[in-house]
Protein backbone atom coordinates (compact mmCIF):
# COMPACT_ATOMS: atom_id res chain seq x y z
CA UNK A 1 0.00 0.00 0.00
CA UNK A 2 3.05 2.25 -0.13
CA UNK A 3 1.99 3.52 -3.54
CA UNK A 4 -0.76 5.63 -2.00
CA UNK A 5 -0.07 9.11 -0.66
CA UNK A 6 -3.20 8.74 1.41
CA UNK A 7 -3.69 5.08 2.19
CA UNK A 8 -7.44 4.46 2.48
CA UNK A 9 -6.90 0.85 3.52
CA UNK A 10 -4.71 1.77 6.48
CA UNK A 11 -7.11 4.62 7.33
CA UNK A 12 -9.92 2.08 7.53
CA UNK A 13 -7.93 -0.15 9.90
CA UNK A 14 -6.92 2.85 12.01
CA UNK A 15 -10.58 3.82 12.33
CA UNK A 16 -11.45 0.27 13.35
CA UNK A 17 -9.29 0.83 16.46
CA UNK A 18 -11.83 3.40 17.66
CA UNK A 19 -15.04 1.96 16.22
CA UNK A 20 -18.07 2.23 18.46
CA UNK A 21 -18.85 -1.12 20.04
CA UNK A 22 -22.54 -2.07 19.65
CA UNK A 23 -24.51 -2.06 22.90
CA UNK A 24 -25.97 -5.47 22.12
CA UNK A 25 -22.51 -6.99 22.24
CA UNK A 26 -21.90 -5.83 25.80
CA UNK A 27 -24.61 -8.20 26.97
CA UNK A 28 -23.48 -10.91 24.58
CA UNK A 29 -22.27 -13.62 26.89
CA UNK A 30 -25.01 -13.04 29.43
CA UNK A 31 -27.61 -13.11 26.65
CA UNK A 32 -26.28 -16.47 25.55
CA UNK A 33 -26.51 -17.99 28.99
CA UNK A 34 -30.02 -16.61 29.43
CA UNK A 35 -30.95 -17.84 26.00
CA UNK A 36 -29.67 -21.34 26.67
CA UNK A 37 -31.52 -21.43 29.98
CA UNK A 38 -34.79 -20.15 28.57
CA UNK A 39 -34.87 -21.29 24.99
CA UNK A 40 -34.84 -25.05 25.50
CA UNK A 41 -37.97 -25.22 27.69
CA UNK A 42 -39.70 -22.46 25.71
CA UNK A 43 -38.95 -24.14 22.41
CA UNK A 44 -40.21 -27.45 23.81
CA UNK A 45 -43.41 -25.81 25.01
CA UNK A 46 -43.93 -24.07 21.67
CA UNK A 47 -43.31 -27.19 19.58
CA UNK A 48 -45.43 -29.27 21.94
CA UNK A 49 -48.39 -26.91 21.63
CA UNK A 50 -48.11 -26.84 17.82
CA UNK A 51 -47.96 -30.63 17.71
CA UNK A 52 -50.95 -30.86 20.06
CA UNK A 53 -52.99 -28.48 17.88
CA UNK A 54 -52.10 -30.46 14.78
CA UNK A 55 -53.13 -33.74 16.39
CA UNK A 56 -56.46 -32.23 17.42
CA UNK A 57 -57.03 -30.65 14.03
CA UNK A 58 -56.32 -33.74 11.92
CA UNK A 59 -59.48 -35.87 11.78
CA UNK A 60 -59.12 -39.55 12.48
CA UNK A 61 -60.58 -42.12 10.14
CA UNK A 62 -63.23 -42.98 12.70
CA UNK A 63 -64.66 -39.48 12.37
CA UNK A 64 -65.47 -40.08 8.72
CA UNK A 65 -66.27 -43.79 8.29
CA UNK A 66 -68.05 -43.22 5.01
CA UNK A 67 -65.48 -41.11 3.24
CA UNK A 68 -66.30 -42.20 -0.35
CA UNK A 69 -62.95 -41.56 -1.97
CA UNK A 70 -61.00 -43.42 0.73
CA UNK A 71 -63.41 -46.37 0.67
CA UNK A 72 -63.37 -46.50 -3.10
CA UNK A 73 -59.63 -46.56 -3.36
CA UNK A 74 -59.43 -49.29 -0.71
CA UNK A 75 -61.98 -51.26 -2.65
CA UNK A 76 -60.10 -50.87 -5.93
CA UNK A 77 -56.95 -52.09 -4.22
CA UNK A 78 -58.82 -55.11 -2.90
CA UNK A 79 -60.23 -55.86 -6.37
CA UNK A 80 -56.74 -55.88 -7.81
CA UNK A 81 -55.47 -58.25 -5.13
CA UNK A 82 -58.54 -60.54 -5.01
CA UNK A 83 -59.86 -61.63 -8.41
CA UNK A 84 -63.14 -62.91 -6.89
CA UNK A 85 -64.20 -59.35 -5.97
CA UNK A 86 -66.93 -58.04 -8.26
CA UNK A 87 -67.48 -54.53 -9.63
CA UNK A 88 -70.87 -54.25 -7.89
CA UNK A 89 -68.97 -54.08 -4.57
CA UNK A 90 -67.65 -50.76 -5.71
CA UNK A 91 -71.07 -49.51 -6.81
CA UNK A 92 -72.63 -50.47 -3.49
CA UNK A 93 -69.94 -48.69 -1.50
CA UNK A 94 -70.35 -45.59 -3.63
CA UNK A 95 -74.05 -45.52 -2.89
CA UNK A 96 -73.50 -46.07 0.80
CA UNK A 97 -70.94 -43.30 0.88
CA UNK A 98 -73.42 -40.91 -0.69
CA UNK A 99 -71.27 -40.26 -3.74
CA UNK A 100 -73.39 -41.98 -6.39
CA UNK B 1 -15.31 -26.48 16.10
CA UNK B 2 -12.56 -27.24 18.57
CA UNK B 3 -10.10 -24.38 18.90
CA UNK B 4 -6.57 -25.22 19.85
CA UNK B 5 -3.21 -23.58 19.40
CA UNK B 6 -0.20 -25.74 18.75
CA UNK B 7 2.15 -23.50 20.69
CA UNK B 8 -0.29 -22.77 23.48
CA UNK B 9 0.77 -24.35 26.73
CA UNK B 10 -2.40 -25.60 28.34
CA UNK B 11 -1.64 -26.58 31.86
CA UNK B 12 -3.75 -28.95 33.87
CA UNK B 13 -3.98 -26.48 36.75
CA UNK B 14 -5.85 -23.22 36.40
CA UNK B 15 -3.83 -20.05 36.03
CA UNK B 16 -6.77 -17.74 36.65
CA UNK B 17 -9.96 -17.84 38.64
CA UNK B 18 -13.57 -17.74 37.42
CA UNK B 19 -13.82 -14.10 38.48
CA UNK B 20 -10.68 -13.28 36.50
CA UNK B 21 -12.11 -14.98 33.41
CA UNK B 22 -15.34 -12.99 33.84
CA UNK B 23 -13.34 -9.79 34.04
CA UNK B 24 -11.26 -10.81 31.04
CA UNK B 25 -14.37 -11.46 28.95
CA UNK B 26 -15.75 -8.06 29.91
CA UNK B 27 -12.48 -6.32 29.09
CA UNK B 28 -11.90 -7.93 25.70
CA UNK B 29 -15.32 -7.22 24.19
CA UNK B 30 -14.39 -3.91 22.48
CA UNK B 31 -11.17 -5.43 21.16
CA UNK B 32 -12.97 -8.55 19.93
CA UNK B 33 -15.52 -6.46 18.05
CA UNK B 34 -12.93 -4.13 16.54
CA UNK B 35 -10.77 -7.05 15.44
CA UNK B 36 -13.83 -8.70 13.92
CA UNK B 37 -14.64 -5.43 12.15
CA UNK B 38 -11.11 -5.23 10.77
CA UNK B 39 -11.15 -8.75 9.40
CA UNK B 40 -14.74 -8.73 8.09
CA UNK B 41 -14.96 -5.11 6.91
CA UNK B 42 -18.63 -5.16 7.82
CA UNK B 43 -20.09 -3.89 11.13
CA UNK B 44 -23.02 -6.31 11.25
CA UNK B 45 -21.01 -9.39 10.35
CA UNK B 46 -18.37 -8.22 12.84
CA UNK B 47 -20.98 -7.98 15.58
CA UNK B 48 -22.21 -11.49 14.82
CA UNK B 49 -18.65 -12.86 14.75
CA UNK B 50 -17.74 -11.16 18.03
CA UNK B 51 -20.96 -12.46 19.56
CA UNK B 52 -20.16 -15.99 18.36
CA UNK B 53 -16.68 -15.71 19.84
CA UNK B 54 -18.02 -14.51 23.19
CA UNK B 55 -20.52 -17.35 23.29
CA UNK B 56 -17.79 -19.84 22.50
CA UNK B 57 -15.50 -18.31 25.10
CA UNK B 58 -18.28 -18.40 27.63
CA UNK B 59 -18.77 -22.10 27.01
CA UNK B 60 -15.03 -22.75 27.25
CA UNK B 61 -14.35 -20.97 30.50
CA UNK B 62 -12.30 -23.90 31.73
CA UNK B 63 -9.91 -23.38 28.81
CA UNK B 64 -9.69 -19.67 29.46
CA UNK B 65 -8.83 -20.46 33.07
CA UNK B 66 -5.96 -22.65 31.89
CA UNK B 67 -4.41 -21.04 28.81
CA UNK B 68 -1.36 -18.89 29.36
CA UNK B 69 -2.17 -16.56 26.46
CA UNK B 70 -5.93 -15.94 26.62
CA UNK B 71 -5.88 -13.09 24.10
CA UNK B 72 -4.16 -15.30 21.53
CA UNK B 73 -6.77 -18.00 22.14
CA UNK B 74 -9.59 -15.47 21.80
CA UNK B 75 -8.02 -13.99 18.68
CA UNK B 76 -8.01 -17.39 17.01
CA UNK B 77 -11.62 -17.95 18.04
CA UNK B 78 -12.88 -14.62 16.74
CA UNK B 79 -10.96 -14.90 13.46
CA UNK B 80 -12.40 -18.35 12.80
CA UNK B 81 -15.88 -17.16 13.74
CA UNK B 82 -15.40 -14.23 11.36
CA UNK B 83 -14.30 -16.54 8.55
CA UNK B 84 -17.39 -18.67 9.04
CA UNK B 85 -19.65 -15.61 9.11
CA UNK B 86 -18.08 -14.12 5.97
CA UNK B 87 -18.49 -17.36 4.09
CA UNK B 88 -22.16 -17.58 5.12
CA UNK B 89 -22.99 -13.95 4.32
CA UNK B 90 -24.50 -12.92 0.98
CA UNK B 91 -21.89 -11.58 -1.48
CA UNK B 92 -22.37 -7.82 -1.08
CA UNK B 93 -24.61 -6.96 1.85
CA UNK B 94 -25.47 -3.32 2.60
CA UNK B 95 -22.93 -1.55 4.73
CA UNK B 96 -24.08 0.81 7.46
CA UNK B 97 -21.82 3.92 7.24
CA UNK B 98 -21.16 4.19 10.95
CA UNK B 99 -17.47 3.99 11.61
CA UNK B 100 -15.80 6.77 9.70
CA UNK B 101 -15.28 10.50 9.64
CA UNK B 102 -15.24 10.14 5.87
CA UNK B 103 -18.13 7.71 5.36
CA UNK B 104 -17.92 7.65 1.59
CA UNK B 105 -14.30 6.55 1.55
CA UNK B 106 -14.90 4.10 4.37
CA UNK B 107 -17.82 2.54 2.51
CA UNK B 108 -15.72 2.33 -0.64
CA UNK B 109 -12.91 0.58 1.26
CA UNK B 110 -15.36 -1.83 2.89
CA UNK B 111 -17.02 -2.60 -0.43
CA UNK B 112 -13.64 -3.16 -2.03
CA UNK B 113 -12.56 -5.44 0.81
CA UNK B 114 -15.77 -7.40 0.49
CA UNK B 115 -14.93 -8.23 -3.09
CA UNK B 116 -11.83 -10.07 -1.85
CA UNK B 117 -11.95 -13.66 -0.65
CA UNK B 118 -12.69 -14.32 3.01
CA UNK B 119 -9.10 -15.43 3.63
CA UNK B 120 -7.63 -12.34 1.95
CA UNK B 121 -9.82 -10.07 4.04
CA UNK B 122 -8.86 -11.80 7.27
CA UNK B 123 -5.20 -11.75 6.32
CA UNK B 124 -5.18 -8.01 5.63
CA UNK B 125 -7.04 -7.35 8.87
CA UNK B 126 -4.61 -9.39 10.94
CA UNK B 127 -1.62 -7.58 9.41
CA UNK B 128 -2.95 -4.01 9.35
CA UNK B 129 -5.14 -4.03 12.46
CA UNK B 130 -3.40 -6.47 14.76
CA UNK B 131 0.13 -6.07 13.40
CA UNK B 132 0.79 -9.78 13.78
CA UNK B 133 3.88 -11.53 12.45
CA UNK B 134 3.64 -14.04 9.63
CA UNK B 135 4.18 -16.93 12.01
CA UNK B 136 1.40 -15.74 14.32
CA UNK B 137 -0.95 -15.44 11.35
CA UNK B 138 0.13 -18.85 10.07
CA UNK B 139 -0.83 -20.35 13.42
CA UNK B 140 -4.25 -18.67 13.53
CA UNK B 141 -5.14 -19.56 9.95
CA UNK B 142 -3.50 -23.00 10.09
CA UNK B 143 -1.39 -22.41 6.97
CA UNK B 144 2.39 -22.44 6.36
CA UNK B 145 4.34 -19.20 6.95
CA UNK B 146 5.39 -19.07 3.30
CA UNK B 147 1.75 -19.20 2.25
CA UNK B 148 0.99 -16.24 4.49
CA UNK B 149 3.59 -14.13 2.66
CA UNK B 150 2.39 -15.09 -0.80
CA UNK B 151 -1.29 -14.74 0.07
CA UNK B 152 -0.66 -11.35 1.65
CA UNK B 153 1.05 -10.17 -1.50
CA UNK B 154 -1.84 -11.34 -3.67
CA UNK B 155 -4.42 -9.89 -1.23
CA UNK B 156 -2.79 -6.47 -1.43
CA UNK B 157 -2.61 -6.75 -5.19
CA UNK B 158 -6.28 -7.75 -5.36
CA UNK B 159 -7.29 -4.83 -3.16
CA UNK B 160 -5.30 -2.40 -5.30
CA UNK B 161 -6.86 -3.72 -8.52
CA UNK B 162 -10.39 -3.54 -7.13
CA UNK B 163 -9.77 -0.09 -5.64
CA UNK B 164 -8.53 1.31 -8.94
CA UNK B 165 -11.50 0.00 -10.95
Amino acid sequence: MNNFDHDPLQTFYDECQFARVPDSLILGARKDSLRSRLMTPLAGLFLGSILGCLLLAIPGRDDHPLNPSTTLSLCRRQMRSTPQARPDHVIRIQVEGGNA
Amino acid sequence: MEISLASEKVTTTSVRTVAEVDQLLRDVRPWLYRLALAVTAHPEIAEDAAQDALIRANRSRHKLMAVTEPRAWLRTVVVRCALTRIQRAPPFPDIPPEISQDPLESIAVQQTLQKLSAHDRVLLGLVHFEGLTYSEIAEIMAIPVGTVASRLHSARQAFREEWNK
